[in-house]
């Protein structure tokens, strides 16, 4: 009994108007969609094989023997993410030079795979059930059909399997024709792990559709009419994709509030500026003091440690190490300028020192860490609050899996900062080496780094990917048994006449 | 046999439609329900059928409680509603073969339902002709 429900749900479904409309909608878009992007993401890794090149070119004949500007030189950039002829990440979402200087589709949601599933597939979704049991109802086949003796359980189980079943098909069919141009694309290469994490994102966009089927389907089991089914439809399918993801970024922030970035950057300064005053003060005395005692020998220091009189006040001694060395060496000649620079240098250690103790007291670095502990608690807050919404589940899922969302630019920026302390050890010992072999070095003297450690992000393993969004697909899964009770106890309860 | 026992049905407006009725019909008998609008007949039927529960009291379709048991009290029932509607995107056939499946007859071939629906025209031209001459103005004189 329960087959004969389903092929007819099926049959009524795709001889349908929606089906038909539904079915042309999603081929059309799709290919569309997955053939502009996959142009898209060509042009994006002709882009960054260039610069890979480029700068592959300027490392391998103008590697400076210094240790900061070599590692200036160095620029570990995120490849265009394997999925990007299905999903737009937030790299290119929020990349306005992608868009060649039009910046027009930023003002519009990018229409990429998420977009189909979570706007077109969950509408036609919605669209297919409002009426499976309120429409039947209306037009009396419903009493006809109970006046059999065939249980409310059996119909219902027969129209959700048959309705999803036809749901389901242009969505595969439309699917299966993108993927096939991506396979036969010569610019795509997808591995097994990537075709992995293709087919789980393809379970995942099922589940997600079934969950609006189901949705609508509780909605019709819950009125008299199609006309108010598909009127409560639309409404929950606001709040559900709108509404909530939205709204819970708004309620995180007066439930987990953070000071704002000025507010903190002000009282920061308002620490900062009155105890780098104090030491200027004091430095001005020590500088007055030096120049009494050491005339020009102590101009000629100063420029060489700080290029000049004053920048040292900016208090970057970084900014001035290159002419540190030069004074370094006019100290191993000059004992006097040695014992000079030696005096000099402590001080201006002791009041660095004093600058850091004041700031360190004053919480001037516990007002920035605090900054960024809160936002990561709003951020989490606003995160699983969203969870409340089917939507915002999928597109954890689907972005953590493809690599496209957040979690995969902090697992880029991991990559990249051990990536970077990789070729900080390379290049001090290759510096070393360098200098030891000839202690004369000058900044025309270019290193030869053509065996330097390369940068290749490689995506992060599945295993990992999984243990993240095992969750979300569990709250998935438990909206559809929700939906799916909530619509069986309405329909047990459902007035026929 | 259909036995309907101190059968009552109070709505949830709170209109009582059937007041404690209790009947019998026979294996074999032909019965017909009459009465004014109002009176409790489609209640009655939509017990019969499990479209809605009784408030109190027992219906039963070949010693089957319709309530309790509505799948093997409707194994022995055929409804026609007065408004039957059949499903719109389907064909007669397509319409006759699922309906008869939904009441145990599968595999219903082509020629069955050709069958049908030959003999259900024939019979409903016939009706009509007959009717249209009954109603005729000329006959009524």
């Amino acid at each position: 009994m329960l087959k004969t429900i389903i092929a007819k749900e099926f049959l009524s479904n795709i001889l349908d108007l929606r089906f038909i409309v539904g079915f042309v909608l999603c081929i059309i878009v799709t290919i569309a969609c997955i053939m502009i992007l996959a142009h898209d993401y060509q042009q994006e890794m002709k882009d960054y094989n260039a610069r890979i090149n480029l700068e592959d070119e300027i490392l391998d004949n103008y590697a400076p023997a210094e240790l900061v500007r070599l590692l200036g030189m160095v620029r570990t950039q995120k490849p265009p993410e394997r999925f990007r002829p299905l999903i737009i990440g937030i790299q290119g979402n929020e990349n306005l030079g992608s868009f060649d200087d039009n910046p027009l589709p930023i003002l519009f949601p990018p229409l990429d795979f998420l977009f189909i599933v979570t706007i077109i597939m969950s509408l036609l979704a919605m669209l297919f059930s409002h009426d499976a049991i309120a429409g039947d109802r209306q037009s009396g086949t419903l009493r006809l059909v109970i006046s059999n003796s065939i249980s409310r359980t059996t119909i219902l189980f027969g129209k959700f399997i048959g309705g999803i079943a036809s749901l389901i098909i242009p969505f595969i069919l439309s699917l299966l024709a993108g993927v096939l141009y991506i396979s036969i694309s010569p610019a795509i290469q997808w591995d097994g792990s990537t075709w992995t994490e293709f087919a789980l994102l393809t379970a995942a966009s099922i589940i997600f559709i079934t969950l609006f089927y189901l949705l609508g389907l509780m909605v019709s089991t819950f009125s008299r009419y199609s006309s108010t089914s598909i009127l409560n439809c639309l409404f929950l399918w606001v709040l559900l994709i709108l509404v909530v993801p939205n709204v819970c970024t708004y309620i995180s922030a007066p439930l987990s509030p953070i000071p704002s970035i000025k507010q903190t950057e002000r009282k920061q300064d308002e620490i900062k500026y009155p105890a780098l005053k104090g030491v200027q003060k004091h430095m001005n005395e020590v500088i007055k003091k030096f120049k009494l005692k050491y005339g020009t020998l102590f101009s000629e220091f100063v420029s060489m440690e700080f290029g000049g009189i004053g920048s040292w006040l900016f208090l970057d001694r970084e900014a001035a190490s290159t002419n540190k060395k030069a004074a370094q060496q006019r100290a191993e000649a000059d004992p006097e300028f040695k014992a000079m620079m030696d005096a000099f240098r402590q001080e201006f250690e002791m009041a660095m020192k004093e600058f850091r103790r004041i700031l360190k007291e004053a919480d001037f670095y516990k007002l920035g860490r605090d900054l960024a502990i809160k936002s990561a608690v709003q951020t989490k807050l606003a995160k699983n609050l969203a969870c409340i919404s089917p939507f915002a589940n999928f597109v954890y899922i689907a972005r953590d899996l493809t690599g496209t969302g957040l979690r995969s630019l902090k697992y880029f920026e991991q990559t990249k900062d051990e990536y970077e302390e990789q070729f900080v050890s390379y290049a001090e010992e290759k510096i070393n080496d360098a200098r030891k072999k000839n202690p004369a070095i000058d900044e025309e003297y270019f290193l030869d780094v053509s065996d330097r450690p390369r940068f290749a992000f490689k995506e992060e393993p599945l295993k990992g990917k999984l243990g993240e969004v095992l969750p979300y697909w569990g709250i998935l899964v438990l909206f559809n048994v929700v939906f799916f009770a909530a619509a069986f106890a309405g329909f047990m309860r459902y007035d026929v006449r | 046999m259909i036995e309907i026992n101190e059968l009552t049905k109070r709505y949830e407006d709170g209109v009582l439609a059937l007041d404690h009725v209790t009947y019998k019909v026979e294996q074999g008998e032909i019965f017909c329900l009459l009465g004014a609008n109002g009176a409790g007949k489609t209640t009655t039927i939509n017990i019969l059928l499990d479209f809605i529960p009784p408030t109190s009291g027992h219906a039963f379709i070949n010693g089957h409680d319709c309530n309790k048991f509505p799948l093997e009290a409707k194994k022995y029932v055929s409804y026609v509603s007065e408004n039957v509607q059949l499903y719109g995107m389907f064909t007669a056939r397509q319409n006759l073969a699922f309906f008869a499946e939904l009441a145990g007859k599968k595999g219903l071939t082509k020629k069955d339902c050709d069958d049908v629906i030959h003999t259900v025209a024939w019979h409903t031209w016939l009706a009509s002709i007959l009717l249209a001459g009954i109603c005729h103005p000329t006959l009524e004189y």
